[in-house]
């Protein structure tokens, strides 16, 4: 009985084992269907694992090789059990009903055994197959392997060495395929196990895997033609091969994925693991082995007869044609077989995209044959490479671009990081945007020869420089260098008005440019343009410096310019020697980070005697110097950023009370020759620059300014006589221009001025019914013109001399101020009449506006 | 004067660049001068006394549109003014050269 249940449990795994295999694969004729012996047929299949075991393999990836007994499924078990028992009713009907039940167990423990019988030659076979020395010898070699184990190889590797077998043993694309297939069988077969337990739902085909691509668009094809459309020389014929070739590879990715995809659908319907285990191997070896659309569509037939054979299991009719009728005909009330029809639809619907892009490809391989094997084929491949060439050294340009970037962008890197930050540079210098711009220009010329700028190059910086130059304005600077900030941020091109610039490299247009752009800038400014003419052709000619650009243009100016007297003046005026000579750096005697409070001491006396300076301003410096700060002790420096704002204590390189002994006084004090200064103190205002005098009294327009800043006061007496002297001019000053407006304004003890009116603010106007019901001059005030320069320093007594200027009465005033220094004043006083008289009562106008603002 | 006042090679056959396109060799040259008037300006403001600069500034600021004079007058009262920016150009491109290098050599 035992025996008889075992034969029997044994011919239906191999009965629907073979059966499955000739469904599938009815042309392969593995396994004859025809009459044949158990043991026969056992042999075949334990003769048929053999050749496949190295397939098989697969199954132990990832983890040790189980033993058969743990090959099976647990799951499935139980349900098998059930089948094999209810088979084994059926097998043995005649056996008695008792029987049966009572060897039912027995039978399930035979299963266990059958199940090991299938599998257990499955580990024989391959370690059989492996220990074949020639088979081992090639996998160690291939894979340079020393472990003669293949169950413990990596997948990579196993598939390395399969695939490398392959080829190496030159098995044939047939020979493989049926290796392919086969492996297919045996997944068959295990899923037909779990199958037939599991109520179909091992058959899930994945739609997601499809690829919807079924045919190249025109952004495709123009992406594919793009890489050759750069080359206008590029003759037609070699563009269109090159085009075919490029199309040919990746409409072949293209096909490959799909076929890919159509081979999981089917291996979903399986185990889901044959599949892709040949299409692995498929990548190794090359795609026509199996993904021709022959064998792909051979498989995918195949696969369709074997889903018609589900829906109608109980048709006894196996012919496809008829199947398919049978389906046409189908009402699709059952939906098992709805689900399985979707499924057929879905496999032929991703079959015609295969077909459709496999036939797209096999035209552009039949452009490459053509232009490859006609009669001019060898011809056409050396044109090809010829004109490959050139578009590989456009290859190579966009390289050299892409390094060319990255050189600039490093360099203006450095120079960036080089950079100061404005407001710096405004801290040193009042009027910063101007002289930037002058040195600017100034500078460009010895840039361009010290660095021996291509002259090209040069010629357009210039002309950006003086067109950032010509377009003036207090801002325009900024503007400019706001707009190169950017320029170099973004990395755009040059920017500006230079846009004609960017693409003309040649010099003649350059020059052209070059002049067109000095021409509209003759019309804002004559003087600017001749600079830029001037410097426009020195940069183009290559010939650079300050020298020659300022001796090239200085007739030009003479020529031009209007009003230099204005220029001449300061030039006379300030006829500074250079600054080696002005500049006496003093080096203390002490070491730095040495010094003995003795030497501290003698230091600091010496800077305060010889240079005038303040006890804090000489500490700070001689600290400094100590520290290693400085090396030497500029009398001038701005010690403001040190912590000690004293540097307002010095004006015009002096101390507020002494004047630098080594300026010359002929040079600095030539009063007369100064341009004259039009207006005068407004006392409305508060002073933009107040100071503080040696006993820290706030000065503003060298007046002193009482508690709060509500009043001018007199200076204190307690001050040095100079500084007091000073003060008390200025303060006179204020009250005499005070008076003027205000005849019958009286005083305190302390010079404020007795009235409810904010202090320092000296009605310049129209003051009828203003102050008392009293009223002034409505001839015109009388005017005092100074040289602001010198208010705060305002010289006392004598006066040396009065004269006339202009209408005006002038009173000039010789200070000595110690050591052997004199100081020069001019006050100018008048009445104004005409013109100057309606400007100077639209000046009051305004200022009463401010005045009642202010109430 | 120094050497280096000599040599013709110009700074981007220097720094091996001498291919990079016109419109990057103008943006370049752009930001050295930038560098350079700053320089330039804060090699001034030592080198100038107090009394010296706020002439200067005077003259500038009355003078708004007349670099020429401006330049001018910068060169009457520094009147080593080209050899110092001569010098301010050198420094900034042995710096140039020198970080560029390293720049390049540790990339």
């Amino acid at each position: 009985m035992k025996i008889l249940l075992i034969k029997n449990l044994n011919r239906i795994v191999l009965k629907s084992v073979l059966n499955k295999g000739n469904c599938f694969y009815k042309n392969m004729n593995s396994f004859p269907k025809q009459e044949i012996s158990e043991k026969d047929l056992h042999d075949q299949y334990l003769k048929r694992e053999a050749a496949i075991a190295s397939f098989l393999e697969h199954k132990q990836i990832n983890k040790p090789l189980e033993t058969p007994e743990k090959i099976n499924i647990p799951e499935t078990k139980t349900k098998e059990e059930i089948k094999i028992k209810e088979e084994s009713k059926e097998e043995s009907k005649e056996e008695s009903k008792e029987e049966s039940k009572e060897e039912s167990k027995e039978i399930i423990l035979e299963k266990s055994e059958s199940i090991k019988k299938i599998t257990t030659p499955w580990k024989k076979i391959t370690k059989g197959l492996f220990s074949c020395n020639e088979a081992k010898k090639t996998i160690k070699k291939l894979i340079n392997s020393k472990t003669e184990d293949f169950s413990k190889l990596t997948e990579d590797q196993k598939i390395e060495a399969i695939s490398k077998l392959i080829i190496e043993k030159n098995i044939e694309e047939e020979e493989s395929r049926k290796m392919a297939i086969e492996i297919l069988d045996y997944e068959a077969k295990k899923a037909e196990q779990r199958e037939t337990f599991t109520e179909d739902k091992s058959i899930e085909i994945k739609e997601e895997d499809a690829i919807s691509k079924t045919e190249l668009t025109q952004d495709e094809i123009r992406e594919l033609n793009k890489p050759y459309s750069k080359l206008d020389g590029m003759e037609d014929d070699v563009k269109d091969y090159l085009t075919a070739k490029n199309k040919f590879s990746y409409l072949e990715q293209n096909s490959f994925e799909i076929g890919k995809s159509l081979m999981s659908m089917s291996s979903n319907a399986f185990s889901g693991i044959a599949s892709s285990f040949i299409l692995n191997i498929t990548k190794k070896i090359g795609s026509d082995i199996i993904m021709s659309k022959e064998n792909v569509g051979k498989h995918v037939e195949e696969l369709k007869y074997d889903l018609l054979k589900k829906m109608f299991p109980k048709q006894k009719v196996l012919d496809q044609t008829a199947l398919e009728d049978l389906l046409k005909r189908d009402s699709g009330e059952n939906k098992k077989i709805e689900k399985l029809k979707n499924q057929y639809n879905s496999i032929c619907n991703k079959f015609e995209e295969f077909k459709k892009l496999t036939e797209q490809k096999e035209s552009a391989e039949l452009v490459i044959k053509n232009f490859e094997e006609g009669k001019d084929g060898k011809e056409n491949i050396k044109r090809t490479k010829e004109q490959e060439k050139v578009y590989k050294n456009l290859d190579n340009n966009e390289l050299l671009n892409e390094i060319n970037k990255e050189n600039v962008a490093l360099v203006l890197s450095i120079l960036e990081k080089k950079r100061f930050k404005e407001e710096t540079l405004e801290r040193f210098w009042k009027n910063y945007g101007t002289i930037a711009k002058t040195i600017t220009i100034g500078s460009f010329g010895v840039l361009a020869s010290t660095l021996a700028l291509p002259a090209v190059a040069a010629a357009a910086v210039a002309t950006m420089t003086f067109a950032g130059a010509y377009t003036g304005g207090a801002t325009a600077w900024k503007n400019f260098r706001e707009v190169k900030k950017d320029i170099s941020k973004n990395g755009n091109r040059i920017a500006f008005d230079s846009e004609e610039l960017r693409n003309e490299t040649d010099l003649e247009k350059l020059k052209i440019s070059l002049k067109n752009k000095i021409d509209q800038t003759k019309k804002i400014n004559n003087e600017s343009a001749v600079i830029g003419l001037a410097a426009g052709v020195l940069a183009i000619g290559a010939g650079f410096g300050i020298k020659s650009i300022l001796g090239s243009i200085n007739n030009n100016i003479e020529n031009i310019s209007t009003n230099k007297t204005s220029n001449e003046n300061y030039l006379n005026t300030y006829a500074f020697k250079p600054q080696s000579e002005t500049v006496k750096e003093y080096i203390p005697k002490f070491t730095p980070g040495k010094v003995s409070d003795s030497e501290w001491i003698n230091t600091r006396t010496e800077l305060m005697n010889n240079y005038g300076m303040s006890k804090e301003k000489a500490e700070t410096l001689v600290r400094a110097f100590n520290r290693g700060e400085i090396k030497s002790i500029n009398p001038y420096q701005d010690v403001s950023d040190k912590g000690l704002n004293i540097s307002k204590e010095w004006l015009n390189g002096k101390h507020i009370n002494q004047v630098e002994k080594n300026i010359p006084v002929e040079k600095v004090i030539e009063v007369e020759s100064l341009p004259e200064i039009k207006g005068v103190i407004d006392y409305t205002q508060s002073d933009p620059n107040p100071l503080k005098d040696s006993l820290g009294h706030k000065l503003e327009y060298g007046v002193p300014v009482g508690e709060g800043g509500k009043a001018f006061i007199l200076p204190d007496k307690q001050l040095p006589k100079n500084e007091y002297n000073t003060q008390l001019e200025a303060y006179n000053n204020w009250k005499k221009d005070f008076l003027n407006r205000w005849p019958e304004a009286t005083f305190n003890e302390d010079g404020s001025v007795k009235a409810n009116l904010k202090p320092g603010l000296a009605y310049v106007g129209k003051m009828d019914g203003i102050l008392n019901g009293t009223s002034v001059k409505s001839s015109g005030p009388e005017i005092v013109q100074s040289n602001p320069q010198n208010i705060v320093n305002n010289v006392q007594n004598p006066v040396v001399h009065v004269g006339t200027e202009g209408g005006l009465t002038t009173k000039t005033t010789v200070e000595d101020i110690g050591g052997g220094v004199k100081k020069t004043t001019t006050i100018k006083t008048g009445t104004l009449s005409g013109k100057e008289l309606e400007e100077y009562n639209k000046l009051n106008n305004t200022r009463e506006r401010i005045r009642k603002m202010r109430n | 004067m120094p050497e280096e006042l000599n040599s013709q090679l110009d700074i981007f056959s220097e720094l091996g660049m001498e291919n990079t396109p016109e419109q990057d060799k103008l943006i370049i040259i752009q930001t050295l001068q930038e560098l350079l008037q700053e320089r330039i300006m804060l090699r001034l403001n030592e080198i100038l006394n107090e009394e010296q600069k706020i002439a200067l500034s005077k003259y500038a600021e009355e003078n708004k549109d007349k670099e020429l004079s401006i330049l001018k007058f910068i060169m009457d009262i520094v009147p080593n003014y080209e050899e110092i920016s001569k010098e301010e150009v050198l420094k900034i491109r042995q710096e140039l050269i020198e970080e560029y290098n390293a720049n390049k050599k540790s990339v």
